[in-house]
């Protein structure tokens, strides 16, 4: 025997009994959890995706995990970020995830880092760990973890989610394609809805994030096909797994033949905007409407069209009374439905569609058109107290 | 026919469909008749110039139309499957 409660074969007494359903597996056995426990992982957020990465990983036994985050446990995460609970609503996420790993498995190591992960910071903290996994929710983080893990030589066990769907594939740009072999750019700003105007099933993470969990062991033992080369689409609604096939991009920026990016970007520059949310600070203000501003035109009788673009079924939440509803996705074929010369107020749940929606009015000539800041949720907080902000 | 396989961040341009079976010969000549029936669709899959967008991809049999010789030239049969997908940042 070793000093402690250490045996000679690498585990203690107390990891032989925790590991023991590991250790029956032959593709997995003692040399597999030695490997565990002398791996480690990043975990860039600790939301939806990352709640599951971060407890399997845990449980798993993976020796060092670091977790990354700069945001707070709000009541409206625990509907899928499953790590967190009531008892650490206000809690900076990282010690709330924390804690949880902990009390799952203490004999690993979890290294926090309370801030964002950016262009100053990415490879300082990357490069103590084998592994990166993407739990990121937006694209400036998505292309800054590419690039962290190109630079670096890692993998990224990638994952994201929208609605019923979801994503999954490793990419590693020593063995296979990057993210930006797959998606050399990301879409223009507000072109893709985020999952905060369109919503996601609680569970549809923990899904994906349990099959990045599953990647990263698989990777961290070298054992099975894993899915570098391959992207997972997964369907939660009718439950379908499919993939295809990908394919490194010799034209890729930066693991292609000849690249011409050799160090961390402005990613917010790349990606149009901060956090990839569409901002009206560019906008003039003859197309912005403020709610106080609104509720003086409709308490004038004054002669306009208040038209929410949102979906049907977010009108049983709330509405403004009066407003005619056509949703963003059928604006542009039901374009004749709108008279050129009469004003129009667009509005949605945040301001986000209702800006697409301006973008589109004014590109076919509509010239007469505003949208309302902070849509409905900001006339809720402003105007009517009585209808709730979602 | 061959079916047409739309992602979910595109399926609100389409009037909430996943799959439509849309006639075409090739890959072009299918993609343009989706956004000829479709219009709200065209500006998100392609950009003012034409081109299909960055963030777009299509597979035709889990293979991506821009690694095969023909890109958007290429035939498809009956029964092929198109997969288009799009870009999704969601993780939260």
């Amino acid at each position: 025997m070793q000093g402690g409660n250490e045996l000679d074969t690498g585990l203690t007494r107390e990891e032989f009994l925790r590991y023991s359903r590991h250790l029956l597996i032959p593709e997995v056995g003692l040399e597999g959890q030695k490997k565990l426990k002398n791996s480690s992982a990043l975990i860039v957020g600790t939301g939806g995706l990352g709640s599951p990465v971060a407890l399997y990983l845990a449980a798993a036994g993976v020796g060092k995990i670091g977790i990354v985050d700069f945001d707070v446990v709000d009541q409206s995460n625990l509907q899928r970020q499953v790590i967190h609970g009531s008892t650490t609503i206000g809690v900076s996420k990282v010690y709330s995830a924390r804690g949880r790993m902990l009390d799952l498995n203490p004999d690993i190591q979890v290294n926090t880092y309370n801030e964002p992960f950016s262009s100053e910071n990415a490879l300082r903290i990357a490069k103590n760990y084998d592994i990166i996994i993407d739990g990121t929710d937006n694209f400036p983080a998505r292309y800054l973890t590419n690039d962290v893990c190109v630079f670096l030589g890692l993998p990224n066990v990638y994952g994201s989610v929208f609605r019923f769907d979801g994503q999954v594939s490793v990419f590693y740009a020593k063995e296979g394609p990057c993210y930006r072999c797959l998606f050399p750019e990301p879409p223009p700003p507000g072109l893709i809805p985020t999952c905060a105007d369109g919503g996601v099933l609680g569970i549809l993470p923990g899904t994906i994030g349990t099959i990045q969990a599953t990647e990263t062991i698989k990777m961290l033992l070298g054992i099975g096909s894993t899915l570098v080369g391959r992207l997972l689409l997964y369907n939660a609604l009718d439950m379908t797994f499919d993939y295809v096939r990908l394919k490194k991009n010799p034209a890729c920026r930066i693991c292609g033949a000849n690249p011409d990016i050799s160090e961390l970007i402005d990613y917010d520059e790349f990606c149009g905007a901060p956090g990839h949310a569409l901002s009206d600070e560019n906008l003039e203000e003859m197309w912005l409407i403020s709610p106080h501003e609104l509720f003086k035109k409709l308490s004038a009788n004054e002669d306009f069209l208040l038209l929410d673009v949102r979906e049907p079924h977010e009108l049983e939440i709330s509405s403004i009374k009066g407003a005619k509803q056509i949703p963003l996705g059928q604006l542009a074929s039901r374009i004749n439905e709108l008279d050129k010369n009469q004003e129009i107020v667009l509005f949605c749940k945040t301001g986000n569609r209702s800006r697409r929606a301006l973008e589109l009015l004014t590109s076919m000539g509509l010239n007469k058109v505003k949208h309302l800041q902070g849509g409905i949720n900001a006339w809720a907080l402003n105007i009517d107290p009585s209808i709730p902000v979602y | 026919m061959p079916i047409v396989k739309i992602p979910a961040p595109l399926r609100a341009y389409v009037d909430g469909q996943k799959a439509i079976i849309i006639d075409g010969s090739t890959v072009s000549e299918t993609v343009l008749n989706l956004a000829e029936k479709y219009p709200s669709i065209r500006q998100q899959i392609f950009d003012p110039e034409g081109r299909l967008r960055a963030f777009i991809k299509i597979f035709v049999e889990k293979e991506n139309i821009k690694e095969l010789i023909d890109g958007l030239d290429i035939d498809i049969q009956e029964s092929d499957s198109l997969v288009i997908i799009a870009s999704i940042a969601g993780g939260q």
